[in-house]
């Protein structure tokens, strides 16, 4: 029972965040962001297996841009969002772009999860090509998201407290890194995990979390502010 | 119904994430093809015949329940001809004519169902004594067993529709021996990639020789002639090109340099003169940097692949570029792709992306002020491009930079 006990009185959430040396520093700054689309998968569990929530999925996709759009405004950043692809040639040449890119980030993304802490030391970089995502240089980052949940059936539940199983609850875990829209580098990386009914009520579970993910993010210098150079 | 609606919606979802490639041409063409491998008849209930490609450079074709049949932009590069596609769209339309889906959904979570319940017995036989430790112990070996009856009644579920795209080819003007090297050429892998399977959703390779071959020689089949055989060759690789294009694209941004060079070889091969096809091949050089063509014994490991999985693609080049062969390997790369970029723009010297990957090819060479030429070049010819910025803050570091 003890890590079943132990496991409610932790199901509050908890977050990490690491920052790239010349972020830290205040060396770069960043004013406005450019917020892609996260990508999210949510699923069901159940007795019988698991099935994945297409619609749930885009549901919570749409409030968490939203929420963390908020949280960036909060900050006193900029946001900007890419504007839906027009239908046609170029729309999808943007969206075969685009795609390219999140999955680019995907796959610097394992390494990201498994060795957070190397963003201290600069080592992520997506490479320069991700500035075609802002063909006007507005923006000073981008901003990819990503969120996995799972959301126990009643029945799965029960079970899991049958055979003293670890995962009582619903859970989701949203990882967000902010990379230089001109280099590609990873300026500032959080991973958090929030825990209950974030298909229903995303709101009010999700923005929390977020909240402390993004508490480490520099707020912007004023453009009149003396930014150290790096020697 | 539930499987029907998450079809629809799976749909939705890819093509709103760029996942689906868009070619009306080659749509057109799969929907010819694929209408005439469908046996005549109104399609299964609640389903309607569709065939879209999907943007992966993985070979892999799948049918979803409601008829939609996706072929990945890996696939239409490696295969060969017409006849081939047949064969894979007439083993893809067996699933859905068969209502394979809807099986092996009902099966397979009716032993998610058993194997969940064995997992309640597991943990708590060992609290009743001897009794409950066989309980316990038997409670584990079904469940494993479960695990494993899944996946051959997988197997059996592909082993028909391989019987159905036999027949399908022989009914059809087709040549049926096509379908044998199709599933060869499913096994074709130009990268490092160690993958452990322990379980598997498809017969063996062999497997799927034997008894497809067998089936063939029961039913023989007029032979196919030359000149149809070519027909069918052509007309595919005509419709296939800029798919295959597209595909090259996409093994190099997903760092399969290896597959990228031997694809733009297929493409040079069809239209040797295409300036096109000489820059995607040039390009799949100088990505290819520091390895070699053909994959090294060592790279085979599971030792490396797991180093390999830890680096960032900069570590991984700086790496390679420490030993010799690395080394040799960058020299000899640089060299092909210098040799294909100037025969590419003497074919067209207005093709924008030959100007651009021969700069960065320069950049990369230390040769800096060549490469500005050509990257101003590239921006001259296409003033609109996304990456202009791109292009632009690398020539102002190349003029920042002290002359040499």
């Amino acid at each position: 029972l003890l890590p079943a006990l132990l496991l409610l009185l932790t199901a509050e959430t908890a977050a990490a965040q690491y920052l790239h040396p010349q972020f830290q520093s205040g060396e770069r700054n960043v004013h406005t962001v450019l917020l892609l689309p996260p990508r999210v998968y949510v699923q069901k569990e159940g007795m019988k297996g698991a099935d994945a929530m297409f619609k749930e999925s885009e549901e919570v996709r749409d409030s968490l841009s939203a929420m963390v759009s908020t949280v960036l405004r909060e900050k006193r950043l900029n946001v900007m969002e890419l504007p839906p692809p027009t239908a046609g040639r170029g729309g999808d040449e943007l969206k075969y772009l685009l795609a390219d890119m999140q999955d680019r980030y995907d796959r610097i993304g394992r390494l990201l999860d498994n060795k957070p802490k190397d963003v201290r030391k600069g080592r992520f970089s997506l490479g320069d090509e991700v500035s075609v995502l802002d063909p006007d240089d507005a923006a000073d980052a981008l901003v990819f998201i990503r969120a996995s949940g799972t959301r126990l059936t009643k029945w799965r539940r029960a079970s899991e407290v049958f055979v003293l199983g670890a995962h009582l609850w619903s859970e989701i875990t949203i990882s967000l890194a902010v990379v230089d829209s001109k280099t590609g580098e990873v300026l500032y990386f959080a991973k958090c995990q929030a825990k209950g009914d974030f298909v229903g009520k995303t709101d009010q579970v999700l923005l929390q979390p977020l909240q402390k993910a993004l508490r480490d993010l520099p707020a912007p210098a004023s453009r009149g502010d003396v930014v150290p150079k790096s020697p | 119904l539930e499987l029907l609606e998450q079809s629809e919606q799976f749909e939705e979802q890819l093509e709103k994430n760029g996942g689906v490639y868009n070619d009306e041409k080659l749509n057109k063409y799969l929907d010819e093809v694929g209408r005439a491998v469908i046996p005549e008849g109104d399609p299964p209930e609640r389903t309607r015949w569709r065939f879209r490609v999907i943007r992966s450079p993985y070979a892999n074709a799948f049918a979803l329940p409601n008829g939609s049949i996706y072929l990945s932009t890996g696939l239409l590069s490696l295969l060969e001809n017409e006849s081939q596609l047949a064969s894979v769209i007439a083993h893809e339309s067996a699933h859905v004519l068969n209502r394979h889906a809807f099986a092996f959904y009902k099966s397979a979570r009716n032993r998610i169902r058993l194997i969940n319940i064995a997992a309640l017995a597991e943990a708590w036989a060992p609290l009743f004594g001897t009794v409950g430790s066989a309980v316990a112990m038997l409670a584990t070996v079904s469940r494993i067993a479960l695990v494993l009856t899944i996946y051959s009644y997988s197997r059996e579920l592909e082993t028909e529709a391989d019987v159905h795209a036999a027949h399908r080819l022989l009914e059809l003007n087709y040549d049926a021996k096509e379908l044998l090297k199709t599933f060869r050429l499913l096994e074709t892998s130009y990268e490092a990639e160690y993958v452990k399977l322990y379980y598997r959703n498809h017969p063996t390779l062999q497997k799927r020789i034997d008894y497809t071959s067998l089936e063939l020689q029961s039913n023989p089949q007029q032979p196919v002639s030359a000149e149809q055989r070519a027909v069918y060759r052509v007309r595919y690789l005509s419709r296939t090109e800029k798919v295959l294009r597209h595909n090259v694209r996409l093994n190099v941004e997903n760092r399969r340099f290896r597959t990228a060079l031997a694809l733009s070889q297929k493409l040079v091969e069809f239209r040797p003169e295409s300036s096109e096809n000489i820059l995607l091949r040039a390009d799949a050089f100088r990505e290819l940097g520091p390895r070699t063509i053909e994959v090294r014994g060592e790279e085979l490991s599971e030792k490396a692949w797991k180093i390999k999985q830890k680096l960032t693609p900069d570590e991984e080049e700086r790496l390679l570029l420490a030993t010799p062969p690395g080394r040799a390997a960058l020299r000899t790369n640089q060299e092909n792709a210098d040799g294909l970029y100037r025969k590419a723009l003497g074919l067209d010297s207005n093709n924008a992306r030959a100007h651009l990957g021969f700069a960065f090819l320069l950049e990369q060479m230390q040769r800096p002020q060549e490469a500005a030429e050509h990257y101003r070049e590239y921006l001259r010819l296409e003033p609109e491009a996304r990456d202009g910025g791109r292009i632009r803050r690398r020539i102002e570091k190349i003029n920042a930079r002290p002359p040499l």
